[in-house]
């Protein structure tokens, strides 16, 4: 009986100090629930909301149901876009790995203080506006820029090339704005595994090409995998680069919302758009946990 | 004699302004067990890694068979390494860890099979291996890592301080199945270790390593019996080491060597006790006189061209093993020490005395027989045997 009195007491206690406990997490939570709710939830439930409504005159809005944006998407014009956006990340992402592995690679080689100044200078990218990196690259690649200059003075060309205003030049602009992302995870990655291991494979009489792709690239996935997802998702929506360096010539779906919502004044059809982009980005952010991704690294 | 299987010749191996390895010279025999025994930081691991081939010696040479192996990467090396952390691939199971090294050989699939699991069988592991090497324990972990680097049949097995993360009742079991796998498959195997029990325990031979040199070379027993070095002495068993001066070398072979607790006898070792010292057969064993006129090759050596010349006047070290010390209560006739006794210790098969003598040196006795060992407190005399006492000149 005295046992049972005793555990109701604790029980009780118990309850008191998980409620003080609610309470201080409320307090701490509080303000970026607000934040989240008023600024990320609110603007995508209008934005799904605004993909159902109807177009009106002028670029007005009609608040009649239809599913029209949705369909409207299924012109072969604009499943181009889409297919053409997905084929620009797709070899945004593949160069941008292939080039950024082996630089993870010597990064992770260096010395602790050496490594820490690369890092900085692959990083330096991120704080610099998108907007002037961009107009870099286009001083670097027009027609009497620095590139075509080099090449000529080297008398490997007689003419100046075209590489501003088409896919070649929006790829180079994507691989260098995305470099970042995708060396870093691969960085992490390497760094954390452990070089014992590739003793180990060579000891065992493995030859360096053997030990990298039996076990270090194994071993090194997750970072691979991060690198994808970081690169192939914001590649996908962001429109800046298509437009000043594909010169309008490639339209990805990034521009296609962004002319919706100014030029073309249709908000419910780039609402539409900007869902079934959203869509794209969940699906690939869920093929990559399924492969045994862990959201941690993308972080 | 044979050529043996590994050799360094004068190796020195510079880690930028650390000079690690010291004009190290080393034969390794077919077949033995050699311990490469040293506190940690001594270049024990260094030497085992310049014989893997993960490092490069700044000067000297290695050679296996004879031939120097400068040129030969890791991975053309005819040896193999059981890793201090194991070092197993954790995105393989136990099979594929063991059957590694035949995969990347191109060995046919069913010839792989039959190894691994002859190899899981040697090592008792059947039934293992589907299992993931983190659902393994750390005993479990060490026989893979074993399994894998012998799967390969290499003519010499290294290993880095294997038992090292092992409790101690698994160390000594896996010590025991070690040197049992050793001398069923006849490997020659190098093994690194800080522990001087496991050393004794296990090896063939032992080198005992100190800040990058070679102390001495030997079998257990003449390592502990005959240290040749003030370091070998301390770090091999417990010792009680005294300084002195020999006064007198008597015609009976017996020396008068004057410490500052007093007078000591002890026999003078000769060139024949020396010899003794070196019983394996090695280019270093067989010391005769002869082959004394060439380099030496460890501290030990130096010092047993030393101990030939042995005359009144010279300061050497005597040292003295706990179990050797003869205590009495009474004056004893010979020479003899007087001590205080302070902690008397009842270990089992052992007493040991804590004591301290006359000159206020602290001395380690150990004694089967408790009863007539003096209490705490007490004054007692103690002397040696003159052959038990062992000569280390420096």
């Amino acid at each position: 009986m005295k046992g049972q009195k005793n555990l109701a007491k604790d029980t009780r206690k118990k309850q008191k100090h998980s409620r003080r406990e609610t309470l201080s997490n409320a307090i701490m939570c509080g303000p970026i629930t607000v934040w989240t709710v008023l600024f990320i939830i609110l603007p995508v439930a209008l934005l799904v909301f605004m993909s159902f409504l109807t177009k009106g005159p002028l670029g007005r809005i009609e608040y009649k149901f239809t599913l029209a944006n949705y369909a409207e998407i299924f012109n072969p014009a604009y499943v181009n876009v889409v297919k053409e956006s997905l084929l620009i990340a797709f070899w945004t992402t593949l160069i941008t790995v292939l080039l950024g592995y082996p630089l993870a690679m010597v990064i992770s080689k260096l010395k602790k203080k050496t490594s820490g100044i690369v890092t900085i200078a692959i990083m330096l990218p991120l704080w610099v506006s998108g907007l002037i990196i961009t107009y870099s690259l286009v001083i670097m690649l027009n027609a009497s820029g620095t590139v075509n200059t080099i090449l000529m003075h080297l008398g490997l060309i007689k003419k100046p090339l075209q590489l501003l205003y088409n896919s070649f030049a929006v790829i180079v602009g994507m691989v260098y704005m995305f470099m970042p992302f995708a060396v870093l995870p691969m960085y992490s990655s390497i760094e954390k595994m452990d070089p014992g291991l590739l003793e180990a494979s060579a000891d065992l009489g493995a030859s360096p090409a053997k030990t990298f792709f039996k076990v270090q690239l194994p071993l090194t996935s997750p970072g691979i995998f991060a690198a994808v997802i970081l690169t192939f998702i914001p590649c996908i929506g962001y429109y800046m680069i298509a437009d000043m360096l594909g010169g309008g010539k490639s339209m990805l779906i990034g521009n296609l919302i962004y002319r919706q919502f100014t030029v073309s004044r249709n908000w419910p059809f780039g609402a539409a758009l900007s869902v079934v982009l959203a869509a794209i980005i969940l699906i690939m952010v869920r093929i990559y946990t399924k492969l045994g991704g862990s959201m941690d690294d993308l972080a | 004699m044979a050529v043996p299987i590994v050799q360094l010749q004068n190796v020195d191996k510079w880690f930028e302004e650390d000079h690690i390895v010291k004009n190290c010279s080393l034969d390794v025999r077919e077949g033995e067990f050699l311990t490469l025994l040293g506190p940690s930081g001594c270049g024990k691991t260094t030497i085992l890694r310049m014989i893997s081939g993960f490092e490069h010696p700044t000067s000297g040479k290695v050679l296996f068979n004879g031939q120097d192996v400068d040129e030969k990467e890791p991975y053309e090396r005819d040896v193999n390494t059981v890793f201090q952390n194991y070092a197993l691939f954790p995105n393989m199971n136990v099979f594929d860890n063991i059957g590694y090294g035949l995969k990347v050989k191109k060995v046919p699939k069913d010839e792989i099979a039959s190894r691994v699991n002859e190899m899981l069988k040697l090592v008792h592991l059947e039934g293992f291996e589907k299992r993931r090497i983190h659902q393994m324990s750390g005993g479990q972990k060490q026989r893979v890592a074993i399994a894998r680097a012998l799967i390969n049949k290499p003519k010499v097995l290294l290993l880095d301080e294997p038992l090292g993360a092992l409790d101690m009742k698994l160390r000594k079991q896996m010590q025991i199945d070690l040197r049992h796998l050793q001398t069923q498959l006849g490997t020659t195997f190098i093994f690194v270790t800080h522990d001087q029990e496991e050393a004794l325990t296990m090896s063939d031979r032992i080198a005992v390593m100190s800040e990058g040199v070679i102390e001495q070379i030997g079998t257990p027993y003449d390592i502990y019996m005959d240290p040749k070095t003030r370091f070998v002495a301390n770090f091999i068993g417990e010792s009680n080491l005294f300084e002195g001066d020999i006064t007198e070398v008597r015609s009976d072979r017996n020396m008068v060597v004057q410490t500052k607790e007093g007078p000591l006898l002890v026999e003078k070792p000769d060139e024949m006790l020396v010899a003794e010292g070196y019983s394996v057969p090695t280019s270093v064993a067989a010391l005769t006189s002869a082959e004394l006129e060439g380099e030496p090759k460890t501290v030990a050596e130096h010092a047993a061209r030393r101990l030939t010349h042995m005359e009144a006047g010279q300061h050497i070290s005597i040292c003295l093993r706990p179990e050797d010390i003869k205590v009495s209560r009474t004056e004893p006739e010979g020479p003899h020490f007087s001590a205080t006794a302070k902690d008397k210790i009842f270990i089992g098969d052992n007493t040991r005395l804590m004591a301290t003598t006359a000159g206020g040196k602290d001395i380690r006795i150990s004694h089967p027989d408790t009863e007539n060992l003096p209490e705490p407190g007490e004054s007692f005399y103690f002397y040696c045997d003159p052959k038990d006492a062992v000569v280390i000149l420096e």
